[in-house]
């Protein structure tokens, strides 16, 4: 017992001899706090702009989830972590970044310092390691923030919503941290992140009756409506991370067949009489064969497909084994071309895009272990082949066009 | 009925082994294993458990011939006095600088991962003075609290493999070829440096005795197995060999990494709560442990007195030890593992041919 107070007593002591000072330093009061849910790095000189987007929440609204309009703050620093860390020189609350759910990197700091400008999220102790990283393309990431949360939009919300829908036409996808920083460390491939642009939308010219009516209007609001579109890949080099190139529409796709990200998407083709047929992706699986035979690399992308017929926009009776056979050689062919966009830059940049050196490890592990020093200059022999198999399996509610007319019996 | 005797049964003494096998192995056999073994690393205790199976045999063989008698006395049975002293030396010696290096680590964990601008002062002072307090009440109590704390961690464990092995991305821990043979036992070294079953044998006077030894060991032994290659495989298997090879905590990231149904995370904090405790058992451990040898060096009939001042001296070498957390982990690396496999693998295999010479075990 006497020990027991002596001991209590020496802690006391302890305790007041550090002249009372909080000895669990770095807790925050939840409403003490600004969340930031969405990052923006830029290159500003020789400098790094940071624009964060902060989540404001007191513990009353937290529980209710009603969040208050989102607010953004910009700091310029040497790098990364200095650049947040000045934010507390003028912010009236501390920073916490374990909400982080969108890294926007512009292009031009992508350019040479993607490794650079990731480090200091996956180092530090407060980052999720599952925050999505995209690059901005052909802007600043500062501007695609600025257009979103001045028009009153919550920017994580947008890019949550963007992600998901991305699917839909599967011509990019979502990318964590830790497999961006992965992919970066591998040096026998090339690192992909997706990217967002703005896109300006073209208004077409009204008509003189509208024109005048509309007048009023236009003098309040820009000509030219901005937005942000998820579309599309940056590649890095696999050995400096040095921005390679970039890729979206048809070959972002054709991208995606290879490396099985494609969710759906809208494959149009054209029946007998020329008229459009739509055809949306079920399922895609593409296998990447490679074959070691005299030392020589032969691979074969091998895409399996189904689809079904989602709008039918001619007269004709489609459903009939020739007709369907012909729609199925054509979105072959559509498919077929994607993936070949792709194989032409992989021979144009003589770089591993789509990870086929772990094929090649997975498959030929003690062959791998040979080549892989020189793997650069044996991936400029490899012959690639194309086989896509697709598959036209059903419609919908309903069977025959519109227009599909019974012909009268004479 | 063992335990109003003052002593831990065999099955206890398993338990408290797996504890602080599982708290080392959370903290940097991910980290150790793919470093040389790379996506073939989560085999490599499978090596470590022959090793382990080995030594088990030769202990039983103390265990069965050596009854109520601890290590220090089956040293100098088998030894001469000078030698069998200066070896038990080494052993004092082996325990306080390992005692040392979990204790900063304790404390390298918090400032670390979760509170980096905290006085790291806090959490090492906090664990020795409980641990000082509680050595006090003897090794039934301790191996009774060891049994509770192992069945909280093994529910934390097994919740947290439920979670994770789901998500395992099998081209991380592929492809497996004969390429990967000598990287696996170079992995395997960390592994086998934590055999600390020997170390718990300087209070085997403290055990009771049964027929179950090598029943309970394989048990535990199995169990160690499933958990190391466990901890590997998710962590490896979630990140990349790359990525954990890296990192100084790899187990506690890959659980950082963990989102459930796209929302719920922070897994972390309940895989903090088990370090904890488990921290708490191996440096309470080891401090009983360490002091059974002093006691036996100096034929002391108790050690209690010498409970606060030997904390204190590992405290102080807490500090000592290394400048910053970079010279910790090159001391772990370059020189804890290999003096581990000397005390606990090849000092207790030559003792035992020492006594088969002669004809003593």
């Amino acid at each position: 017992m006497i020990r027991t107070i002596t001991l209590t007593l020496f802690v006391f002591i302890l305790y007041v001899a550090t002249g009372l000072e909080t000895l669990v330093g770095g807790r925050m009061d939840i409403s003490d706090a600004f969340y930031i849910a969405t990052v923006g790095l830029d290159k500003e000189d020789d400098e790094i702009q940071m624009t964060i987007v902060t989540k404001q929440y007191s513990p009353k609204e937290e529980t209710s989830q009603i969040a208050k309009q989102d607010k953004y703050f910009v700091s310029v620093g040497r790098d990364v972590f200095e650049a947040a860390r000045n934010f507390n020189s003028f912010m009236d609350k501390e920073t916490f970044w374990g909400h982080v759910s969108y890294i926007l990197v512009s292009e031009n700091l992508a350019q040479k310092d993607i490794d650079s400008a990731l480090d200091f999220f996956v180092r530090d102790h407060e980052h999720k390691l599952t925050s999505n990283v995209l690059v901005i393309k052909d802007a600043r990431a500062e501007e695609a923030i600025k257009l979103v949360t001045d028009s009153g939009e919550d920017i994580t919300t947008k890019l949550k919503v963007l992600s998901k829908g991305v699917g839909a036409l599967s011509i990019s996808s979502e990318l964590p941290l830790i497999d961006a920083f992965n992919k970066i460390n591998n040096k026998y491939c090339s690192c992909y992140i997706p990217t967002l642009k703005i896109v300006e939308d073209q208004k077409d010219e009204p008509e003189e009756e509208t024109k005048e009516a509309s007048n009023t209007e236009n003098e309040k609001t820009d000509e030219k409506t901005k937005r942000l579109v998820l579309e599309g890949y940056v590649f890095f080099d696999q050995d400096d991370a040095k921005l390679l190139c970039s890729i979206e529409g048809g070959t972002a796709r054709g991208f995606n067949f290879i490396i099985n990200k494609i969710k759906s998407g809208v494959i149009v083709v054209k029946d007998p009489d020329g008229e459009y047929v739509n055809l949306e992706i079920i399922d895609s699986k593409t296998e990447i064969i490679p074959k070691i035979e005299d030392d020589k690399i032969t691979v074969k992308l091998k895409t399996k497909m189904n689809s079904n017929i989602s709008e039918i926009h001619g007269e004709v009776d489609i459903f009939k084994a020739d007709i369907i056979e012909g729609l199925v050689n054509q979105q072959n062919d559509i498919i077929k071309a994607e993936m070949q966009s792709v194989i032409g830059l992989v021979k144009e940049y003589n770089s591993d895009l789509f990870d086929l050196s772990s094929v090649i490890n997975h498959k030929y592990p003690k062959k791998w272990d040979k080549i892989k020093d020189n793997w650069r200059e044996v991936f400029k022999d490899i012959k690639f082949e194309i086989e896509v198999e697709s598959k036209i399996n059903r419609t919908y509610s309903i069977k025959k066009p519109a227009l599909s007319r019974e012909k009268e019996k004479k | 009925m063992f335990r109003n005797k003052g002593k831990i049964s065999v099955r206890q003494v398993m338990i408290i082994l797996i504890i602080t096998v599982y708290t080392p192995s959370i903290r940097f056999i991910a980290r150790a294993t793919s470093y040389s073994a790379k996506q073939a690393s989560w085999l490599s205790p499978i090596i470590a458990f022959g090793v382990y199976v080995i030594m088990l045999f030769i202990l039983n063989r103390f265990y069965k011939k050596y009854k109520n008698k601890n290590f220090s006395e089956v040293i100098l049975d088998n030894t001469p006095k000078l030698i069998g002293k200066t070896i038990i030396v080494i052993y004092i010696i082996s325990i306080t600088l390992l005692l040392v290096l979990y204790i900063r680590y304790f404390g390298e964990r918090f400032v670390t991962a979760l509170y980096p601008n905290v006085d790291i002062n806090i959490f090492i002072i906090s664990i020795l003075l409980i641990v000082a307090f509680m050595i006090r009440s003897g090794i039934v109590v301790i191996a009774r609290m060891s049994e509770l704390m192992f069945i909280i961690m093994t529910i934390i464990f097994v919740s947290l493999m439920f979670i994770m092995v789901p998500n395992v991305q099998l081209e991380n821990v592929t492809p497996i070829s004969t390429l990967d043979i000598i990287p696996v036992f170079k992995g395997s070294i960390v592994t086998i440096a934590l055999s600390y079953l020997p170390f718990y044998f300087f209070f085997s006077h403290e055990w009771s005795q049964n027929d179950k030894f090598l029943k309970h060991g394989i048990m535990a032994g199995l169990y160690i197995l499933i958990i190391e290659v466990l901890i590997i495989f998710v962590s490896v298997g979630l990140m990349g060999s790359t990525v954990i090879s890296r990192s100084p905590l790899s187990f506690f990231i890959a659980v950082k990494n963990i989102n459930l149904l796209g929302e719920i995370s922070g897994f972390e904090s309940i895989l903090v709560s088990t370090w904890i405790l488990t921290d708490f058992v191996i440096l309470i451990v080891y401090t009983y442990s360490a002091l059974n040898m002093i006691k036996s060096l100096f034929n002391l009939g108790d050690f209690k007195p010498f409970i606060n001042i030997y904390i204190f001296i590992t405290y102080l070498l807490t500090w000592i030890i290394a400048k910053n957390v970079f010279e910790l982990q090159d001391w772990g690396a370059q020189f804890a593992v290999y003096m581990n496999i000397n005390v606990l693998i090849v000092i207790p295999v030559i003792i035992f041919m020492i006594g088969k010479v002669r004809k003593v075990v």
